[in-house]
């Protein structure tokens, strides 16, 4: 039997193995602010495609003796700080952020806690603002 | 140097037709968002940035970086989301059925980009930037003198 064996510390509550299981046999709802992930104890399919991308590398196959059961895991949601709208998982964004502030050679981040509907808005609002001389000219 | 999709936001008249010209050519998902700021309207799109989070997060190589532009390869695209999130501009968006993300690939498949060729009023062009600049320059050159001339001086 292979059973898939998901590691709940490392597992930060992205699409990427719902997104790419063929046989959809991870299941992912968002519901009242809160993320979760259906994973089934056992898959017989011939395919390692969530082991492969997952990015924090939390799914192992392997033989199992028995028939596990599945697990459900949840993630509580950041809510945009704009809008309110439960936008990603706090778990992934905690894990995501040295990484974009490395990418960005340092500097304060103040749109990390929007959700990419209000960064658009801020973006805009300084656009506007920047070519507002423009306009009056 | 390449060309990039720039902006004039004075002139955007907030007519969504860039949203509806990137959509018709991107299979219904468009890559292009009008947002209404201070009375005018600011096309939002993919910056194509010079230090990009979205491809320091990226796991799978699916965002790559070639010549003056970062471009996504959806056949290595997982749809996890990182670089949604990731994107300081909300410039990435992930398709209907959450399968894979999409952004801005200033039409590759064309020689000049649906919006900038639909825009009616001139706020999206596809120019390098220098000869960009350099129009900029000559118009706020003019504007200027026209206004000299108003004053009578």
């Amino acid at each position: 039997m292979r059973g898939l064996i998901v590691n709940p510390d490392l597992c930060f509550g992205c699409r990427a193995c719902s997104s790419v299981c063929p046989a959809r046999l991870i299941a992912l709802r968002d519901e009242d602010g809160r993320r979760f992930l259906r994973f089934p104890g056992v898959c017989q399919e011939d395919c390692s495609r969530c082991q492969e991308v997952c990015p924090p590398g939390a799914i192992t196959l392997e033989e199992v003796a028995g028939a596990p059961e599945g697990v459900e895991l949840a993630f509580s949601l950041r809510r945009c700080a704009a809008c309110g709208h439960p936008f990603a998982p706090e778990k992934a964004l905690a894990a995501l952020l040295p990484q974009v502030q490395e990418a960005l050679g340092g500097g304060d981040t103040p749109w990390w806690n929007l959700c990419p509907s209000c960064r658009r808005g801020l973006l805009a609002g300084s656009v506007a603002q920047a070519a507002s001389p423009l306009a009056a000219g | 140097m390449g060309r990039e999709i720039l902006l004039r936001p004075e002139r955007c008249i907030l007519c969504y037709a860039c949203e509806v010209a990137c959509a018709r050519e991107h299979g219904g998902q468009r890559n292009v968002w009008v947002v209404s700021a201070d009375g005018g309207g600011v096309p939002v799109l993919c910056r194509h940035c010079e230090s990009a989070p979205c491809i320091a997060v990226c796991h799978t190589g699916a965002l790559v970086r070639e010549g003056n532009g970062i471009w996504l390869l959806p056949e290595r695209c997982t749809g996890c989301e990182l670089c949604l999130w990731a994107c300081p501009f909300g410039a990435v968006g992930l398709d209907l059925e959450g399968k894979r993300a999409y952004k801005c690939d200033r039409c590759a498949h064309r020689e000049e980009p649906a919006c900038t060729l639909t825009c009616p009023s001139g706020a999206l062009t596809y120019r390098c930037v220098a000869d960009f600049a350099a129009w900029r320059r000559a118009v706020a050159g003019r504007e200027w003198a026209a206004g000299l001339e108003r004053r009578g001086l």
